[in-house]
């Protein structure tokens, strides 16, 4: 494990390898599941706040450090990361977090993580460190390279340094649920929800609690207000109940961090669209996987046997694994579809000499054990 | 002629334009200072034949430059010489909108305002609005990322298309990304969009959909100094405001805009200021009060609030017309999209204006005051010897004032033809040839609109007298 302190000791890491990928938090360890002959770089040595400026609603900080960091010195200042990353308090990174292209509830209302990275320094397999975007909220120099690297996890380049759009955080929030039966009442809510102009900040569908989670966000005065007229406007035969701010705090804790996976089994993220929750959730629920919808219905986390996540007949559209068992899998549940000659293509102009390992590549080696980590 | 016998077999006469008078009629785009006649001009109407045309291209290593409104700022959308035009307005269709999914599938000829009107009556729309919104086509948007006045809070093109077929320089078909709002694997929609037509054509489009907010606040307001407007929107944005708009104008501008549409702006106002809240109503309820403490105690000469939908639309109209009401205060004029950070417009403006005194040359200001792009419109006559040139060198400068300050040479209008040779000036060689490997990866010929965005071809550009500063001083060198 090569552990840099800085941009340079990173390109001279590379330098060094052969084959390399970069690993953080581990927060997400099927990522970094490769075979034996990738040397490890770890980019915690990579820590801290580069630049920020309130006033201009951008942050630009190292790869290496934390969410919740990056959270706090936002929130000093009164403003916030609204594509809202997961696995914070599990001490994931904001470079991991958009390797993985991972983004949480309040993503709903602003965006995942596309709408908010606006530039960033990578190095590439050569050990060059290169840029793309900008560190300005408008900007339409060059190809966005930013975009391309989110969801890349570390097989394209190691990310150094990463610049964030960021926006004045509201000044309360409040979260209710509603009571749903099934997946089709939920989507039926969702969908009303979704084309109000409640301006809702996350709806999250809980399949094994029954229950839509919504969340507001904005004016201390306003909130209550609006949540009657919501209640009122949906006209709802079940009940819907306002969480108490503790409850709150303890729901979305647990929610972002995965606490209601079952550790042993896999974790597969799915981009979809709430048409599929309905087409898959019975025979999930049968299956009796532990499965949650976030993102008012457009990401799904689903955690399950690995044989069941990687079966073709079952979910047909690629999940990207976040855990998986110590078995020889790849990192996606199934090939997605633009795994076609541009992709090898890009592959070869962004890492000439297969520094990294192959974006749909196939046999990992077990993954790090607690007594190869980090610190 | 035996590229256009082989062209004729793929499209009847009346869509294979060869005539030089027909071919006029592209030769230019909206930046109207440079003119290049294509060899021929071919009007598809369907998918296929784009795809075909474009397998053709690659076959015959014939350059192109896929087209839509022709609106390009900076030359995007320029003919090649030699090469062919594929001109995209009957490929317009809305191919679907889903209310319930907030989607609509569309063909890159559909108009950016088209979806709009199509989503209105479900209470949806497409939020990116670049001011030629009624006439630019959405294959154009997606080219050059386009943006408009919203984009602090709901961002530029690229974050409201969530998928694409695209042809690829190469002939090969792909699909990038789906209908979800969230994706799995790298963004492959997202480096597409704004890639200036470096890689291929887009052939259908799928774009997001958001509610319409239901409550707006539109305030216009009129000051005394271009400072004074400046700071008011540094208030705002210091208070925690998040505007769904900020725009500023300058007296000139403010001129061109009552001439050319009659917006009935603030009289002898130095600056005006629009400022739009936008949500549901108990939060804006609450927003509008803090906005208008702020407003009032940036002691604006006069402050208007619109009181409905047509009120908002008059105090809208006039800053949507600027550009081409610009052309009512000169016959030339060439409109400039640089970025410098939020808090240094104020300074980026004043320095603007002693150039502009110092070269006698007229500029207006337009500008997204909430995200520090700027729209230095400078104005000049062609008929005039030597005035494009010396518009240009002053054109230069601000870009490189732009670089100074830590922002960009372009907000939105993208690099095109006009801004190649400053590229390397915001980018480093290694930067940038790391660009020109992913472009190959998609065009290893270079036949898509080719000449565009990397400096250093033979095509026109804005620089194109002499040698540029930076290789005088052996900083820079063309390849």
């Amino acid at each position: 494990m090569l552990k840099p302190e800085n941009i340079e000791d990173v390109q001279d890491a590379v330098r060094s390898c052969e084959k390399a990928i970069p690993v953080a938090g581990l927060t997400k360890p099927a990522l970094t599941q490769v075979p034996d002959d990738f040397e490890h770089i770890s980019t915690l040595g990579l820590n801290g706040v580069v630049e920020y400026d309130p006033s201009e609603f951008t942050i630009t900080v190292l790869a290496g450090t934390s969410i919740s960091n990056v959270q706090e010195v936002l929130n000093e200042q009164g403003q916030y990361l609204p594509f809202d990353p997961p696995l914070g308090s599990d001490g994931a990174t904001i470079g991991g977090t958009v390797a993985a292209g991972l983004s949480g509830p309040g993503a709903y209302r602003f965006g995942p993580i596309r709408d908010f990275l606006i530039g960033l320094r990578y190095v590439d397999g050569d050990g060059k460190s290169i840029i793309g975007g900008g560190k300005v909220v408008k900007n339409a120099a060059g190809f966005d390279t930013p975009k391309y690297l989110i969801g890349s996890i570390g097989r394209l380049g190691i990310m150094v340094e990463l610049t964030f759009k960021v926006f004045p955080a509201p000044e309360t929030r409040s979260t209710f649920s509603i009571e749903v039966k099934d997946s089709p009442r939920a989507i039926e809510l969702i969908t009303q929800l979704s084309r109000s102009t409640f301006d809702l900040e996350a709806i999250e569908y809980i399949p094994d609690a029954q229950l839509l989670i919504g969340r507001l966000a904005g004016n201390l005065e306003a909130i209550e207000k609006r949540l009657l007229r919501i209640d009122e406007a949906l006209k709802l035969r079940e009940p819907l109940t306002v969480l108490n701010p503790f409850e709150a705090d303890a729901f979305w804790g647990e929610h972002l961090n995965f606490s209601w996976i079952e550790s042993d089994l896999a974790v597969a993220k799915y981009a979809i669209t709430p048409g599929a929750i309905n087409k898959h959730d019975s025979w999930m629920q049968i299956a009796e996987c532990r499965r949650r919808y976030s993102i008012g219905g457009n990401t799904a986390w689903i955690n399950a046997p690995i044989d069941l996540l990687t079966n073709e007949d079952k979910l047909q559209t690629p999940g990207l694994l976040i855990r998986k068992p110590e078995t020889h899998y790849p990192v996606w549940t199934r090939l997605p579809k633009s795994a076609s000659k541009i992709q090898s293509s890009l592959k070869q102009a962004m890492d000439a000499p297969g520094k990294f390992p192959p974006l749909y590549g196939t046999t990992p080696s077990p993954p790090l054990t607690e007594t190869q980590s980090l610190t | 002629m035996k590229l256009i016998d082989q062209l004729s077999k793929l499209y009847p006469p009346d869509r294979l334009l060869v005539d030089p008078a027909h071919l006029a009629a592209y030769e230019s785009d909206a930046l109207t200072a440079f003119h290049v006649l294509p060899r021929a001009i071919v009007i598809p109407e369907s998918s296929d034949e784009v795809i075909d045309t474009v397998r053709f291209c690659a076959e015959h290593q014939v350059p192109f430059v896929a087209r839509g409104s022709g609106t390009s700022l900076s030359g995007g959308s320029l003919p090649i010489e030699d090469g062919l035009v594929i001109a995209l307005n009957r490929l317009n269709r809305i191919v679907s909108l889903n209310p319930d999914d907030r989607i609509a599938v569309v063909e890159p000829g559909a108009i950016n305002l088209q979806i709009s009107e199509a989503a209105m009556p479900y209470g949806l729309h497409y939020a990116p609005d670049p001011s030629s919104q009624q006439v630019c086509t959405i294959g154009g948007n997606v080219a050059f990322n386009s943006g408009g006045a919203h984009c602090l809070k709901y961002g530029m093109t690229s974050n409201h298309v969530l998928g694409m077929k695209v042809v690829l320089a190469t002939g090969e078909i792909v699909e990038f990304g789906s209908a979800s709002r969230d994706q799995i694997g790298p963004d492959e929609t997202g480096l597409f969009v704004g890639s200036e037509g470096l890689f291929g054509v887009a052939l259908e489009i799928t774009l997001r959909l958001i509610p319409r907010s239901e409550c707006f606040h539109t305030v216009l307001a009129g000051y005394k100094t271009l400072e004074a407007a400046g700071d008011a929107v540094s208030a705002v944005v210091a208070s925690g405001l998040l505007p769904g708009a900020m725009e500023i104008m300058d007296r000139l501008a403010i001129e061109a805009a009552e001439a050319s549409v009659s917006c009935g702006y603030p009289e002898n106002a130095e600056a005006v200021m629009i400022v739009e809240l936008e949500g549901p109503e108990e939060e804006v309820e609450i927003d509008r009060k803090k906005l208008m403490a702020l407003i009032e105690a940036s002691q604006p000469d006069e402050m208007r609030i619109a009181r409905d939908d047509s009120e908002r639309m008059m105090i809208w109209k006039g800053r949507k017309s600027a550009f081409s009401a610009v052309g009512r205060l000169s016959p030339d004029f060439i409109v400039q999209d640089g970025v410098v950070p939020r808090k240094r417009l104020g300074e980026a403006l004043r320095i603007i204006d002693d150039m502009s005194k110092e070269t006698g040359i007229r500029v207006a200001n337009v500008f997204h005051a909430g995200d520090g792009n700027l729209h230095p419109l400078i104005l000049y006559d062609g008929r005039e010897t030597g005035a494009l040139e010396r518009a240009e060198e002053l054109a230069a400068r601000i870009l490189r004032l732009c670089i100074e300050m830590g922002g960009s040479i372009t907000g939105e209008h993208g690099i095109g033809v006009e801004k190649r040779d400053f590229l390397p000036e915001q980018f480093t060689t290694e930067d940038i040839e790391t660009m020109k490997q992913i472009r190959r990866a998609f065009d290893p010929s270079e036949i898509a609109n080719r000449g565009k965005m990397f400096p250093g071809s033979d095509a026109p550009s804005l620089t194109m007298h002499g040698l540029h500063p930076l290789e005088e001083a052996g900083v820079i060198s063309r390849e």
